[in-house]
């Protein structure tokens, strides 16, 4: 499953609004979802239609078929929709031509007892068909995504589907009867209240051919929504949203070239240090041998294996075996704990012995003396970890200002504004670049730099979309927080206005007013990088 | 204005001008100053503008005020589902004395032409009026009358009530150079309007006796030809378009702006620049002018209507992502 593929804005969703999801997603492949649908649904209408007529005695039985096997044929539309979803068009002959597979898994409980208590059955198809799940893997995999509402949800849009297509089937039998109502009829249920006429073959066959076109209608939308509902309650319970914001994140860092500056890595590998000297409990490695129950079910795992077939499936489950041994995925905790090496049981006969002993022992070391002890090294804990913040404090203040730092780009707008892709002295090379006639790249590196020390000093958070105004505007910002000093500020405008006539205006600072910012440069900022 | 004074002179004279008319507007209108500042930006660029907003917000006062700075003549029409092109353009009638047809030219022979809840007139009366917006000619009985510069035309709509109003489509609302959302006054300026608006008047509204007339309509003219001759560098035009062209496929929007969105934007930002006193456009002109310019020119996606948003969100995520140039 490639979730960096999927078409959907991932965002926590209500039922509701998962459902209503469906609709967007069906809009999506509409063509290809009812082309395929209809091409099942049809021919089997028809074909029911044709045997009801030819064999009349058996007419509700065959009238029946399509309601009955229905479920079987919505599984063609979660396949198109379960392709789009990640950005895969069927075409609707290939999806015909899957669908017989998708068959497998959970026909007989949708085809019997489902089929007739079961409205909201379209949250768990895709269980059957998708995941493949069987048995009672399945049956968990049911029950953990029918929770939280959403088998509920799924069970009560599915009876209001139900009731959306009884509507649209009187409507059909409505419009019919309005033209062929006898002139004295203003029923245009007539057919539906004569019973001689309404149990006659035409009738009959009216009537299925109304429900056809109902449920062609609907059910691509009742299976649409439900599997968006389904969709939305995996993403919640795997945080689909989350994996796909950290893979955005991976992928970024990997294309932003990495700062150079003071980590957290460093103070966390100090506490960590001090937190592993302190006398505590160890949880050591886990290395223990597993409790009996769970030897059991491994040996049963192990024997209900066929062998592989193949040299990539066995590679595969040596692979799974040893993801299974991680600590979370056991199934059990092996804890170590420091207890008295002599400790045994207490036996009732020893008891008063025992409290003879714990008065000799109160005689030997006073209470005053333990409580001294307790408070000495609680006392020095505190004092140690006061040190070790003083002793450290610049490192520590540093990875604070890195991390707001970090956030913040090291380029503006195509702008390199990383401390290290600028001159060690900004006002010399300045002065020197204007002195050989660059006028530009002299008031770009004296503008670059400026936002360079606004960004890495004052952790102004520049965005790529950010104007030279806007830049402005964080500074008034931080100087009205007390963050930025007035001359800075002050200093960051006048540079601003210079760059901006330069740039887009071709309007070149005098020699002299030059000078005056890049001295005025130097005071506020300092000279080197 | 004189035209025969150096180009760097004229531009002085400009914003000097420019300034004063935002100073005497103001002198009526208490508070909304973006609004002013939009309208006023509008107003050089040569453009029209469509104001949505609840009404009693002042945009009447807003165009008497505006008028009278430059001696312009204003005209108000309130559409109404029986408003028929000829009211609004002018037809001919026959004279019976003299045995001939004479032309009667309607409202919108003006300078300024407020017309009132244009949604309300049915689509024949919309286009009409829509298409002298663009032509700047009236054509009463098959002979052409050109519209005297300059010609705005700011259009009025209301948000609340939907029942029985004909929406303008989108090709008709991209002939609006943009379009302003007003909203209610802070509380301060409120209080300030209160006390204006009651101090020993008789009516409920606030006048234009304030306002002093400065400058003519030929002076107008000339102040937009200069607007126009602003200097736009091929980054920030390349901006303006990247903006434009990202419209078109951002997430959330349905339909983008077209090539008539980038080359408002340029017109407005060129304004904007000169109100702010400058001879050259940089690219906060050209953010400034997105929000007005493209907020009617795109098209929200269904899903993004569902869940809330306005165009205004769409776009100003776009701004916020849309890389700015640094030349």
């Amino acid at each position: 499953m490639r979730l960096d593929r999927l078409q959907l804005d991932l965002r926590p969703r209500s039922h509701s609004q998962a459902l209503d999801l469906g609709v967007a997603l069906l809009r999506q492949s509409y063509f290809t979802c009812y082309a395929t649908w209809l091409a099942l649904w049809l021919p089997l209408n028809l074909l029911c239609g044709l045997l009801a007529w030819q064999y009349q005695d058996w007419a509700f039985f065959f009238l029946v078929i399509p309601w009955w096997l229905r479920p079987l044929l919505e599984r063609v539309i979660v396949l198109v929709l379960s392709r789009a979803v990640f950005g895969q068009q069927l075409s609707w002959w290939q999806a015909l031509r899957a669908w017989p597979k998708e068959l497998g898994g959970g026909w007989f409980r949708v085809l019997t007892w489902w089929r007739l208590f079961m409205p909201g059955r379209g949250l768990y198809q895709p269980i059957w068909q998708l995941e493949q799940a069987r048995g009672r893997f399945a049956a968990d995999r049911r029950r953990v995504l029918g929770r939280d509402g959403a088998g509920p949800a799924a069970y009560w849009f599915g009876i209001a589907c139900v009731h959306f297509e009884a509507v649209l089937q009187i409507g059909l039998i409505s419009l019919i009867g309005l033209f062929t109502a006898p002139p004295d009829a203003m029923n245009p249920l007539w057919m539906l209240f004569d019973q001689e006429i309404a149990q006659s073959q035409p009738v009959f066959l009216m009537s299925l051919a109304c429900y056809a076109i109902a449920v062609g209608v609907m059910a691509p939308i009742y299976t649409a929504c439900c599997f968006t509902l389904y969709l939305n309650r995996r993403a919640e319970l795997e945080a689909w949203d989350i994996e796909i914001i950290l893979r955005r994140l991976a992928q970024e860092r990997q294309g932003s070239k990495s700062i150079k500056l003071p980590t957290v890595g460093h103070t966390l590998a100090v506490l960590l240090a001090v937190m592993l000297i302190l006398p505590q409990a160890v949880q050591a490695a886990p290395q223990c041998e597993p409790p009996e129950d769970k030897k059991v079910e491994a040996d049963l795992i192990a024997r209900q294996r066929t062998p592989a077939q193949s040299a990539e499936q066995q590679a595969i489950r040596t692979e799974l075996d040893k993801v299974y041994t991680h600590d979370d995925l056991r199934g059990y905790r092996c804890v170590q704990t420091w207890t008295a090496k002599n400790k045994t049981p207490k036996e009732p006969e020893k008891e008063d012995k025992d409290e003879e002993d714990k008065g000799k022992r109160s005689e030997k070391v006073p209470d005053w003396a333990a409580d001294l002890t307790k408070a000495i090294l609680i006392l020095g804990a505190i004092a140690l970890v006061a040190w070790l913040l003083y002793r450290y404090r610049d490192r520590i203040v540093g990875a604070f200002q890195q991390a707001e730092t970090r956030k913040l780009p090291g380029e503006v707008a195509g702008m390199d504004i990383r401390p290290e892709s600028l001159p060690d002295d900004i006002p010399t090379a300045v002065r020197k670049l204007w002195a050989e006639g660059q006028q530009r790249n002299a008031l770009g590196l004296l503008y670059r730099a400026t936002l360079s020390r606004l960004v890495h000093q004052y952790a102004l958070a520049l965005t790529q979309g950010a104007t030279e105004g806007d830049c402005v505007k964080l500074a008034q910002q931080a100087h009205q927080q007390g963050e930025l000093p007035a001359d800075t500020l002050a200093l960051t405008q006048d540079i601003t206005r210079i760059w901006l006539a330069a740039a887009y205006a071709q309007q070149w600072p005098s020699d002299a007013a030059l000078d005056s910012s890049c001295s005025r440069w130097q005071q506020t900022f300092g000279g080197a990088a | 204005m004189s035209d025969s004074a150096p180009v760097s002179d004229r531009f002085t004279q400009a914003v000097e001008i420019v300034r004063r008319l935002r100073e005497e507007i103001s002198h009526a209108v208490i508070g909304q100053q973006a609004v002013v500042d939009q309208i006023l930006a509008c107003f050089l660029a040569g453009g029209h503008v469509l104001l949505e907003g609840v009404p009693g917000l002042g945009k009447t006062l807003l165009v008497r005020a505006l008028a009278k700075t430059f001696s312009g003549d204003f005209s108000r029409i309130q559409f109404t589902p029986d408003l028929m092109p000829a009211d609004v353009m002018g037809h001919a009638v026959f004279d019976l004395k003299n045995q001939t047809f004479s032309i009667r030219r309607g409202p919108v022979f003006t300078s300024l032409l407020l017309a009132d809840e244009i949604n309300r007139a049915p689509a024949k009366t919309q286009s009409a009026l829509l298409e002298v917006m663009q032509e700047r000619q009236v054509t009463i009985e098959g002979e052409s009358h050109t519209l005297a510069a300059p010609f705005m035309v700011l259009a009025t709509q209301n948000p609340l009530e939907q029942e029985g109003t004909y929406p303008l489509p989108e090709a008709q609302l991209d002939r609006f150079l943009i379009k302003i959302l007003i909203a209610y006054p802070s509380e301060t300026e409120e209080l300030t309007m209160l006390r204006a608006v009651t101090q020993g008047r008789l009516g409920d509204s606030l006048d234009v006796a304030n306002v002093a007339t400065l400058i003519k309509a030929d002076t107008v003219v000339a102040l937009q030809q200069l607007v126009a001759q602003i200097r736009v560098d091929d980054a920030v035009a390349e901006y303006a378009v990247r903006i434009v062209r990202a419209s078109r496929d951002w997430p959330g929007l349905a339909i983008g702006a077209g090539p008539r969105g980038s080359i408002a934007l340029i017109r407005v930002a060129r304004a904007m620049a000169v109100m702010a006193g400058r001879d050259f456009v940089t690219p906060d002109d050209v953010k400034t002018a997105a929000l007005p310019v493209l907020r009617h020119r795109v098209a929200l996606a269904p899903e993004s209507e569902l869940e809330g948003l306005s165009a205004d969100q769409l776009l100003a995520s776009l701004l916020e992502q849309t890389p700015a140039p640094r030349a």
